[in-house]
């Protein structure tokens, strides 16, 4: 997703477009996908990197929204925290067990997910970066010349700074 | 100790040496049995999940999280449950942020997954280094606290006791770490996990059987026993409810859920799951016997404080990290009983078989990041046969652990309890900021790597240097001297965002190399799928 990428570094749009011209362009209609356009390999990678990402905040912002509400009333309601519930048992208490009930709950439904959603793209990714590298495997020898060619080409260019 | 306990400790040295003979049997049976590094640094895949699962959470729960855990929720009560809460949680974030693409993008080390994406000497040497800098300290506080508890379970005293036991165990956990290797290491984190996990389990039920399984009664019981009243169960026991208390706190508890994810023991013992599927089921599984464990810790640290009370423990030992050992002694019934003696036996040797479990992991992760990354790759370019490399890492595991022990017996009369949080704080600064940016972030770049590295490395040592932890305090390192001017003892609280900030600015800096960029779309291809691409097999 680029506009991860882009909340981080500000060129990075830039150097992407630079990069690969055809990435942002959409492919021409009514013409068989050129080498420029996004390969299935390309499009199953967007699909499982997508599937990373929910899944990902999925868990980790309940996990750790409710960690940090924890942290939060920790240095700013210390008495409050403190306050007995029934018993013994304070306030403090019940929300580290709740804390630890809501860890098992998104730990359930995190298993769950990557089972049955993101599971089965990886693996539909794999065959298919797998079948690519076996078709580019013939022609590897011609193209690691040209690559390395290219790269000690580009490597004066990109290095230079603002 | 009492006296009265001589024929305890007969049971306890007994159960020792059975111990020590049962796990030198398990590693030379187990180990691997011809020179293939895989079958030494990942055990050849071959662990089922539930067997791995155990061996992570054993290598997980180290001797100081027991024993430390247990007394600060003793000595402290509600920021001790924080504590459990925190390393609850960092094992969680493994399992959903790490877990797999770990397993999947790296071979051996941490070195490989960086390698993946950066194939230069320069990154291979900043993870051996870092790696080395977070374990060496981790190993030497491990031995240092073996030492003073062993010598309290065998009822010996003074440096020269201290001394012995150190070397002896040192000792004993480095030929488990040469010989054994992975599976070897594995294997003693599993039988430990099983007897650990029996003992506090019976010692739990003991003190909530005494409470008539009522938590509220529990918590009422160890708030006056503690000595501190109501406060006992409210934030800010352990620091103080000042402004640096506070901070103090919540650089903790950050450095904590950070720094235990990434500990380099913990993701080498990725590696050896099959898949990345068997990767998460271990770790959901090592989720849950990690909490399970945790609570048992809980109610072993509430009856400590209930049972044994907070003035006891804190006379015995300030930082409260014997007190499970106390808790034994008063929980058996009358002393000399048998009752009494068997519980003190078996807390003893579950504690005694943590604390050598833990030296044998870190000596393994500490010499697997030194022969593989730093000789192996660093030194040799790559091009070492697997035979030799194994061989380097059995000498690197033994040199590792004599280095260890010279430097736990060399600082035996130090209070040593900072190395523990310069680990922690070096993991989380380090480490968890250049796994998460090389696995997530396109435009990150070698510079970047680098800066996170060595910046947070220094940072890191420079604000521990002027702490409160090393000088002008009476839990200091050195509390004869002052020169201390960072307020906090654990500085993750400042170092962690610097280290994202070093990573960010150093990456943004320059616009990112060709290279650099293509390592990403390799390294997040095998990251998101496990399959290593037409290039070189693995890094460099």
């Amino acid at each position: 997703m680029s506009t991860w990428d882009e909340l981080w570094d500000p060129t990075y749009a830039a150097r992407a477009r630079q990069r690969r011209p055809g990435r942002h362009a959409a492919p021409p209609v009514g013409e068989p996908a050129r080498r420029t356009g996004p390969g299935p390999v390309t499009e199953a990678r967007h699909t499982v990197r997508r599937e990373v990402r929910r899944l990902h905040g999925q868990a980790l912002v309940p996990l750790f929204g409710g960690y940090l509400l924890l942290l939060f009333l920790c240095s700013a309601a210390p008495d409050l925290l403190g306050t007995a519930v029934v018993g013994g048992v304070t306030i403090g208490v019940v929300l580290l067990l709740g804390q630890f009930l809501l860890a098992f709950r998104v730990m359930r439904l995190f298993s769950r997910d990557a089972r049955t959603r993101l599971d089965p793209e990886a693996a539909r990714l794999r065959s298919l970066a797998e079948t690519a590298a076996a078709e580019s495997a013939t022609a590897s020898a011609e193209a690691a010349t040209a690559a390395s060619a290219a790269a000690s080409a580009a490597r004066p260019r990109s290095e230079v700074g603002w | 100790m009492s006296p009265a306990v001589g024929s305890v400790q007969t049971v306890v040295v007994v159960a020792f040496l059975v111990f020590v003979t049962v796990c030198v049997l398990l590693c030379a049976l187990a180990g691997p049995d011809r020179d293939d590094a895989a079958d030494f640094y990942t055990a050849n895949r071959s662990l089922g999940t539930f067997r791995n699962a155990l061996a992570i959470s054993g290598d997980y729960i180290s001797a100081a999280t027991v024993l430390s855990t247990t007394g600060v929720i003793a000595l402290a009560g509600f920021d001790g449950m924080m504590v459990t809460c925190a390393t609850a949680l960092a094992l969680l974030l493994v399992m959903v942020l790490l877990a797999e693409p770990l397993r999947n993008a790296g071979r051996f080390t941490l070195g490989d997954v960086l390698a993946a994406r950066m194939a230069t000497r320069q990154v291979r040497i900043a993870a051996g280094v870092v790696a080395l800098a977070v374990t060496m300290p981790f190993l030497v506080v491990q031995l240092s606290g073996a030492g003073s508890v062993v010598a309290v379970l065998l009822g010996l005293s003074g440096y020269g006791a201290r001394t012995v036991c150190v070397v002896l165990i040192g000792a004993t956990m480095v030929c488990y770490a040469a010989i054994g290797g992975m599976k070897g290491t594995g294997l003693v984190q599993i039988v430990k996990m099983v007897i650990a996990f029996a003992s506090f389990g019976a010692l739990a039920l003991l003190v909530l059987h005494r409470f008539e399984w009522n938590l509220g009664t529990l918590l009422t019981a160890a708030s006056q026993g503690s000595g501190l009243g109501d406060s006992y169960l409210r934030p800010g026991a352990q620091y103080g409810s000042g402004a640096t208390g506070r901070l103090e706190f919540l650089s903790v508890q950050i450095t904590l859920v950070l720094g235990a994810a990434c500990l380099p023991h913990i993701t080498m013992r990725l590696h050896s799951a099959p898949d990345a599927r068997t990767a998460r089921t271990s770790m959901r599984w090592a989720v849950g016997i990690t909490a399970a464990f945790l609570a048992t810790v809980v109610v072993a640290g509430l009856g400590a404080s209930a049972l044994v009370g907070g003035a006891v423990i804190r006379d015995a030992d300030p930082t409260g990290r014997i007190s499970v050992l106390l808790l034994s002694h008063t929980l058996g019934g009358a002393p000399g009983t048998t009752g009494s003696s068997a519980v003190i036996a078996v807390v003893s040797c579950a504690v005694f078989v943590t604390i050598l479990a833990s030296v044998a992991g870190v000596t393994l992760a500490a010499a697997c990041s030194l022969a593989h990354d730093l000789y192996a790759h660093a030194a040799r370019g790559g091009g070492l046969p697997e035979q030799r490399e194994v061989a380097a890492a059995r000498w690197a595991a033994v040199g590792v652990g004599v280095v260890g022990i010279v430097l736990a017996v060399l600082t035996e009369r130090w209070n040593v309890q900072m190395l523990l949080s310069l680990t922690y704080s070096l993991s989380a600064s380090a480490l968890f900021p250049i796994l998460v940016y090389s696995l997530f972030w396109r435009g990150f770049t070698q510079r970047g790597l680098l800066w996170t590295l060595y910046g947070s490395l220094a940072s890191v040592c420079l604000l521990m240097l002027f702490s409160p932890a090393v000088s002008g305090g009476p839990g200091a390192v050195f509390p004869g001297v002052d020169f201390h001017w960072f307020p906090l003892r654990t500085p993750g609280v400042v170092t962690v965002p610097l280290g994202f900030l070093l990573g960010w600015f150093g990456s943004v800096q320059r616009p990112a190399p060709e290279s650099d960029v293509a390592g990403f779309e390799r390294l997040e291809l095998r990251a998101l799928t496990g399959v290593t691409d037409s290039g070189p097999r693995h890094g460099q």
